[in-house]
């Protein structure tokens, strides 16, 4: 058996194990959570201060401790909008993919990611709408068709992207379920996000890997470093997606697009940066997929 | 959309744009960059790097800016960019149309 056949058998494997688990642990979203009529109160803040976006800057700290909690609503509320966008745009990537032949052994897995996504994007609707008011806004604009593809190009791009989205998203779902200071509910939706991105971050990492495998022997090396940047960039918007004005507007902080510049630059951020991508880079890096050196978040023109 | 006029001329406008995608990207220099440069076919400006362009837009202009209203092709072009987003400036607050008076001038 070849090694490309070897690594196929053991994707196959993988993604039974997987089916079987999305099967055994089947959610009803409708049922899976209790929505109270309110959040738990002022035992509990909304959003871990140490994972916030402001985290570390002085505009942040010095405020009172009550309208510290309240920004950390509209934080939370950012998140769950962000990573149902995020989540939505990803899936039409997916579901352009499903069953096309060069990923056709995936596609039994796949629809359990679409329904496990789609729940997310319950939960985060549902408490978004419930208890902050409102969905923040996507501020992206859907891509525009491209042509031109080598084979397996798009398959890669769209299913590395997925996986970098939800590492990023997974690290802040993981942080918040841990910590006993957040409102039970909001742990809550982030445990159920979080045991079933697990999933998901175990299948893109492999997939991820035979894809590279299966087409990367034929790309050109324009075509290499054409998704060594859309990769950094991804990571990079993606990242710059958790700093978000609206958020910052809402929590009644002044001149909120100074902030998210200063945010983004401050060494608290780019710690946690570091934290949260660190998964992401390692594999790339070993996939030769990634730039020599990548340039952090905060260098982006109006970052 | 939320339409709150700015008070940012067209022609400064178009500069601040130029100066925002001559800072972020390497593909081309100053004098390469017309009004009518394609800027997304070309790639000079990625579709990830649209999200940033948006709040720039928000900033310079003070107003939000909801994308699901846009055409497509409103980011085709330095011209496209303007015409899309810019609101011509409003009359000083000295003017009777601006104060909201609509009375008639004294005699």
């Amino acid at each position: 058996m070849t090694t490309q056949g070897a690594r196929r058998r053991d994707v196959g494997e993988i993604l039974e194990v997987l089916c079987a688990a999305s099967r055994r642990r089947y959610q009803n979203p409708y049922t899976a959570i209790a929505w109270p009529d309110a959040l738990a109160g002022a035992a509990y803040v909304y959003f871990s201060p140490e994972l916030s976006s402001l985290d570390g800057l002085p505009a942040y700290t010095a405020l009172p401790e009550e309208q510290r909690r309240r920004a950390g609503l509209f934080e939370i509320g950012g998140y769950f909008s962000l990573t149902l966008h995020g989540e939505q745009r990803l899936m039409a990537g997916v579901l352009r993919l499903l069953y096309r032949s060069s990923v056709r052994a995936y596609s039994d897995y796949l629809h359990h990611l679409i329904d496990e996504e789609n729940k997310h994007m319950v939960y985060f609707a549902e408490f978004s709408r419930r208890f902050v008011g409102k969905l923040y806004p996507d501020k992206h604009l859907p891509r525009a068709p491209r042509e031109g593809y080598a084979p397996g190009e798009e398959e890669l791009q769209i299913f590395a992207s997925i996986w970098i989205f939800e590492q990023l998203g997974d690290y802040f779902s993981l942080g918040l379920m841990r910590d006993t200071r957040v409102d039970p509910i909001v742990r809550q939706v982030c445990r159920l996000h979080h045991h079933e991105e697990s999933r998901h971050l175990v299948f893109g990492r492999e997939v991820v890997k035979d894809l590279v495998a299966r087409f990367g022997p034929g790309f050109s090396e324009a075509t290499r470093d054409g998704l060594r940047r859309y990769l950094d960039q991804f990571i990079a918007a993606s990242w710059a997606e958790y700093y978000n004005p609206d958020v910052y507007r809402d929590a009644g902080l002044p001149e909120p697009y100074a902030l998210r510049k200063a945010a983004l630059r401050s060494d608290a951020s780019r710690a946690r940066f570091a934290q949260a991508v660190g998964p992401v880079t390692e594999l790339l890096r070993e996939l030769d997929l990634a730039l020599p050196a990548s340039p952090p978040p905060a260098s982006q023109p109006g970052a | 959309m939320t339409m709150t006029v700015t008070r940012m001329t067209e022609s400064e406008l178009r500069q601040a744009l130029r100066a925002w995608i001559l800072a972020s990207t390497a593909k081309l220099e100053a004098f390469e960059l017309t009004d009518q440069t394609a800027l997304l076919e070309t790639q000079i400006v990625s579709s990830l790097q649209l999200m940033e362009l948006i709040l720039f837009l928000e900033e310079t202009l003070g107003r939000s800016i909801d994308v699901t209203t846009l055409a497509p092709g409103a980011f085709h072009s330095i011209d496209a960019i303007t015409s899309t987003f810019f609101t011509p400036t409003s009359p000083t607050p000295t003017s009777p149309a601006a104060a909201g008076d609509t009375s008639e001038p004294p005699p």
